[in-house]
């Protein structure tokens, strides 16, 4: 009941405060014209009065150039970015699309899965270069911070290889970019929040004719020693005859959870003005992170369990645009390092090393792109990646102090060229065909197409859909881990399809409504699993299983409505039914797995955000629901077999204050609104109500 | 204007309202089980769950009945058993179960499932051994010192540095315990329990699995080779069974397995400690008096994915072969007869690991 009176609170604070009928900032961190906009086929007649690029990069888009023909994407809300800025790109995706987080803990290994699929069969690109790690073949989305990203772009199952291969859940596309606005700019902002948790931002950027540049830093640290109330232990104590005479769950706090992230982003770009760009990207990150035990870890001891990990990366760019031509070449590389311990004390100074494990990885790339417009109708696009990988991995421990692991190098190479023609105006067609090279294996040549079919133009109504051949290569893990790397593993085979359809619609002149669903449905084959093997389950080793079918719907609709003076609401909201069911049929009659529901996938989940805006007052809402997540492969609704569903609201609310010289702006955020006591990893409990607030700062330089 | 004011703000409250109702999974539950467990015919089965998930649990299966009752302890207790439990020991009428990766020991009431006590202060606990009602041994994983413990106060009394990296499974010779050192190791040991010290080691090949003490006070040693993994530091052989002398602490008898076996470093002895089981891609027997290895197994356990873990009941000789199956969902215990014959199974927890009878 208390949370409904903050709620009211809140409300009331809008309610009585004053305004008048200026709307907030709503332009998007991006300045950029997209395509979309170049190539709509009709423009509103008011859009010069309606903050249209608020919403139209916030779902599903309506209209479509030709090279989205048919391509299912969602392109994460500008103002999304700008307003989640503390979050990973995890907490970002969770709110604002159709992926499941699946998340460790508080500042831990968060992993993204779509469509039903692993998070091992999501791509993720960077300006450009794949930071999937070949080592592992994910992403931790937990260490890529929203704060780096002014462009976030979901690719959905066949749509993925526009982009690259091996996404056979699909994409996520990231790009960081130079400033729009001529002129210096600088900004700051200091948030404080609970357990400990200081977070810095800046950016210093500065755009002239033909240059650019822009530095990014963020600090983020916390104790992250959240109190919990543990339902998976009892505490006892003891009557004189050393038997039971009470028990309770105790509340403990989130031991060994510390973090320390920094992140440094510079950019540089230069604008020949005929059409020619340079561009320059590095990031570096360093982060030190513990990782608290499991919630039944009943040690006393001194633990060592921590991660740290180091990397650079480095892209560098030319595009070239002649007519209806583009080209872009860019070079790149990711170094990396990788440790991770865990010890414990024996009790006498001493430690056990149950690991030291160290990984080096350097990955260089080199990429074209060209893209060209003819007869009016038709487009080709052709790309070509080259990757070199190269890992060191070593991982010692008191019972192997003489170290065991691997050091591989390995080639990957993917092509592309994709036709697209619209034979008439209202029908939009692509055919894609890539060839990919991984290690020592070619892959057959992967085909997909594209089609969409415009019903209604007032209604920018478009029919879609796409289907598509997919290979994943396995990692390198997978192929030369010590011990327990299988050689002999084979990529994982699929076919995807899915159909849906879009639209945008004004509605009058103060409402905006866009929608978008789809049909999805893919089999995958030879899906790679680690299972125990060896002597008494010695280690364990990666094997083409299992065949899984995954399919579902996927539905978005999004909202703007400026309905008062001054006030202006915005909602985007997603749902996803999703079977991802294991159609490995067993000998074995006792093997429950068949026809059952992948673990850690749920069937259903939903998010929305919804923002209220009046004058330089904000207020924002975060929610998020999952259906329950099995454990098991039976798919067990027991306390050990599942994991529980759960809703999640957060809310922020911020003020901006103009003076002369500065710009100021205060953001209080609360995650966990009402206190729910949930993980998303069985045994690994989540923070409660938590608070951080924000201070930023942003002089004002005088214009020429 | 104030009509669309109310609008929202209607809707905020219902959203709280309705996300403000919903909450995890409370885990106090009244226990409800369907039979009391009786000694003679009850066999524990604790089950590892998967790694790093907290989900080990503990089974009950009633052998007069065929009946079984799933996650007894956390239904009795409210709590969870932990992250992998590794063995079980029944001493003086308390089921004492070592919870490997929760570093914890239970003590348990077997009747009613409802603990006793606990030991904490362990590192990844393995084996539990009784040296009297106030002195036991536990093995560790993560450390290669044996800790001694008050079984009657729960608490940590001592500790035997062993020299090694870690220790597993304890058998009583005499007045000495014979340990031995499993995973990337080559040796048993031999600990005085008045001295609680190491007074012997010897090196009987690659990674020895599991020990077994015959009824003519015999030590046999299945010794896994680590055939699955030729680069581990131990090094790598075909798995054998030796046969030591605990008097003189010598090697007897020496018997090597087949080039590519299966061994899973599973054995186990009858009630009368006359013959020897072990798990090889099927259950194998052979008497303590054999000169060789048995030519077949005997009996293959039909569709099994992955044999597990494998007891031999003391009341009828009846064996109990545990299946993992995927290793990710309940797996199944398979109840044969010593001609190989089916009686029956049920459906335990996941990674059905260790067994122990009541």
């Amino acid at each position: 009941m208390q949370y409904l009176l903050l709620i009211s609170v809140i409300l009331g604070m809008f309610q009585a405060s004053g305004g008048d009928p200026e709307r907030s900032d709503s332009k998007g961190v991006s300045g950029h014209p997209s395509e979309e906009v170049m190539l709509s086929p009709s423009e509103p007649e008011d859009r010069e009065t309606a903050p249209r690029d608020t919403l139209r990069a916030a779902v599903v888009s309506g209209s479509r150039p030709l090279g989205q023909a048919g391509i299912s994407r969602t392109e994460i809300d500008s103002i999304a970015l700008k307003e989640n800025i503390s979050l990973s790109l995890a907490g970002l995706l969770a709110y604002n699309s159709s992926v499941f987080i699946k998340q460790y803990g508080r500042a831990t290994l968060s992993t993204v899965s779509l469509r039903g699929t692993a998070s091992s069969h999501t791509q993720v690109l960077w300006n450009g270069m794949k930071i999937s790690s070949p080592m592992l073949g994910m992403a931790d989305f937990s260490l890529i911070p929203a704060y780096f990203a002014d462009r976030a772009e979901i690719l959905h199952g066949p749509s993925s290889l526009q982009e690259t291969g091996g996404g056979t859940g699909g994409a996520v596309i990231l790009e960081s970019r130079l400033p729009d606005n001529p002129g210096a700019e600088v900004q700051y902002i200091q948030g404080l929040g609970s357990f400990l948790t200081a977070d810095e931002f800046l950016r210093v950027s500065y755009k002239g004719r033909h240059f650019s540049t822009s530095t990014r830093l963020l600090l983020s640290t916390s104790k992250n020693d959240f109190s919990f109330v543990n339902m998976d232990k009892k505490e006892i104590a003891y009557d004189g005859n050393m038997e039971i005479a009470d028990s309770w769950h105790p509340v403990e706090k989130n031991r060994n959870g510390e973090f320390r992230d920094f992140h440094v982003m510079q950019e540089l770009g230069y604008d020949f003005g005929n059409g020619n760009a340079l561009t320059f990207s590095a990031w570096y990150m360093d982060s030190w992170r513990q990782i608290p035990p499991v919630s039944v870890d009943y040690g006393t001891t001194d633990i060592i369990n921590e991660q740290k990990e180091s990397a650079l990366r480095v892209v560098a760019g030319w595009t070239a645009e002649r007519d209806a031509g583009k080209t872009e070449i860019s070079a790149g590389c990711s170094l990396s390092e990788l440790g991770y311990d865990n010890a414990r004390d024996n009790g006498n100074g001493d430690w056990s090393w149950l690991t030291r494990a160290v990984s080096r990885t350097g990955t260089f790339m080199l990429k074209g792109k060209y893209s060209l417009y003819f007869a009016g109708k038709w487009m080709l696009a052709t790309d070509v990646s080259a990757y070199f990988h190269s890992i060191t991995s070593e991982d010692r421990s008191s019972l192997v102090p003489e170290g065991k692991g691997y050091d591989v190098s390995a080639a990957e190479v993917s092509a592309a060229v994709s036709v697209k023609w619209q034979p008439v105006r209202r029908i939009g067609l692509s055919a894609t065909l890539r060839e990919e090279f991984f290690d020592r294996d070619f892959s057959p040549p992967v085909p997909a197409v594209n089609a969409d079919f415009l019903v209604s133009r007032s209604w920018q109504l478009y029919l879609k859909g796409s289907a598509s051949l997919n290979y994943r290569h396995p990692s390198l893990n997978d192929l030369y881990y010590v011990p327990g790397g299988n050689p002999d593993l084979g990529p994982e085979s699929g076919f995807c399809y899915d159909a849906g359809y879009s639209l945008s619609k004004r509605i009058g002149r103060d409402m905006e409504v866009e929608a978008g669903g789809y049909w999805f449905d893919s089999m995958i084959d030879g899906w790679i699993l680690w299972l125990p093997e060896g002597a008494r389950k010695n280690f364990w080793t990666p094997v083409n299983m299992m065949k899984v079918h995954a399919f579902g719907v996927e539905q978005r609709v999004g909202t703007q409505w400026r309905f008062a003076d001054g006030w202006n609401f915005r909602f985007n909201g997603n749902f996803t039914w999703s079977r991802s069911l294991d159609s490995s049929p067993s000998e074995n009659v006792s093997d429950s797995s068949y026809g059952k529901q992948l673990p850690y996938i749920p069937e259903y989940s939903g998010s929305f955000t919804a923002s209220l805006t009046w004058k330089n007052w904000s207020l924002l809402w975060k929610w998020c629901w999952y259906s329950t997540r099995y454990v098991m492969t039976s798919n067990e609704k027991t306390v050990s077999g599942s994991v529980p569903p759960y809703f999640m609201n957060d809310i922020s609310i911020g003020k901006k204050l103009d003076f002369r010289r500065v710009g100021l702006s205060v953001l209080l955020n609360i995650d966990n609104l009402f206190n729910e006591r949930y993980v998303t990893v069985l045994s690994r409990p989540m923070p409660g109500i938590n608070y951080e607030i924000y201070i930023g700062i942003t002089p004002k330089f005088k214009r020429k | 204007m104030g009509r669309k004011i109310l609008f929202f703000t209607s809707a905020v409250i219902f959203i709280a309202a309705v996300s403000a109702c919903t909450k995890g999974n409370d885990t106090d539950t009244a226990p409800d089980f369907s039979f009391v467990p009786k000694a003679g015919n009850t066999l524990f089965v604790a089950n590892e769950g998967t790694w790093n998930n907290g989900n080990g649990t503990l089974s009950v299966y009633d052998t007069m009945t065929g009946t079984v009752e799933n996650d007894v302890f956390f239904r009795a207790n409210g709590f969870k058993l932990g992250d992998t439990p590794q063995s079980m020991t029944l001493y003086d009428g308390t089921l004492w179960i070592t919870v490997n990766s929760s570093n914890i020991i239970f003590a348990v009431d077997p009747v009613t499932f409802k603990e006793k006590g606990r030991i904490t202060g362990t590192l990844s606990p393995r084996y539990i051994h009784f040296v009297s009602d106030d002195k036991a041994y536990v093995t560790q994983m993560s450390s290669g010192d044996i800790l001694v413990v008050n079984p009657q106060t729960y608490s940590v009394t001592g500790k035997i540095e062993t020299g090694a990296a870690s220790t597993e499974q304890m058998v009583q010779c005499g007045s000495d315990v014979m340990v031995n050192c499993w995973s990337s190791q080559k040796e048993i040991l031999k600990i005085d329990t008045g001295r609680d010290e190491v007074t012997g080691r010897l090196e009987v090949g690659i990674q020895p699995a599991a020990i077994q003490l015959d009824k003519d006070g015999m030590l046999w040693v299945l010794n896994d080779g680590s055939n699955a993994w030729p680069d581990n530091p131990a090094g790598s052989e075909t798995p054998s069974l030796k046969v030591v002398d605990p008097e003189t602490f010598t090697v007897e008898r020496s018997f090597l397995f087949d080039e590519g076996s299966s061994i899973n470093g599973v054995m186990t002895m009858n009630a009368a400690k006359d013959s020897l089981f072990f798990l090889n891609d099927g259950v194998w027997a052979m008497s303590i008096y054999d000169q060789a290895l048995p030519a077949e197994p005997l009996f293959k356990v039909d569709g099994a994915m992955a044999l597990f873990d494998m007891t031999v009941s003391p009341e009828n000789s009846e064996i109990y072969v545990s299946d993992a199956l995927d290793y990710q969902q309940n797996g199944i215990v398979c109840r044969y007869s010593m001609d190989g014959e089916l009686r029956g199974t049920f459906t335990a927890g996941i990674n059905p690991g260790s067994f122990c009878w009541y």
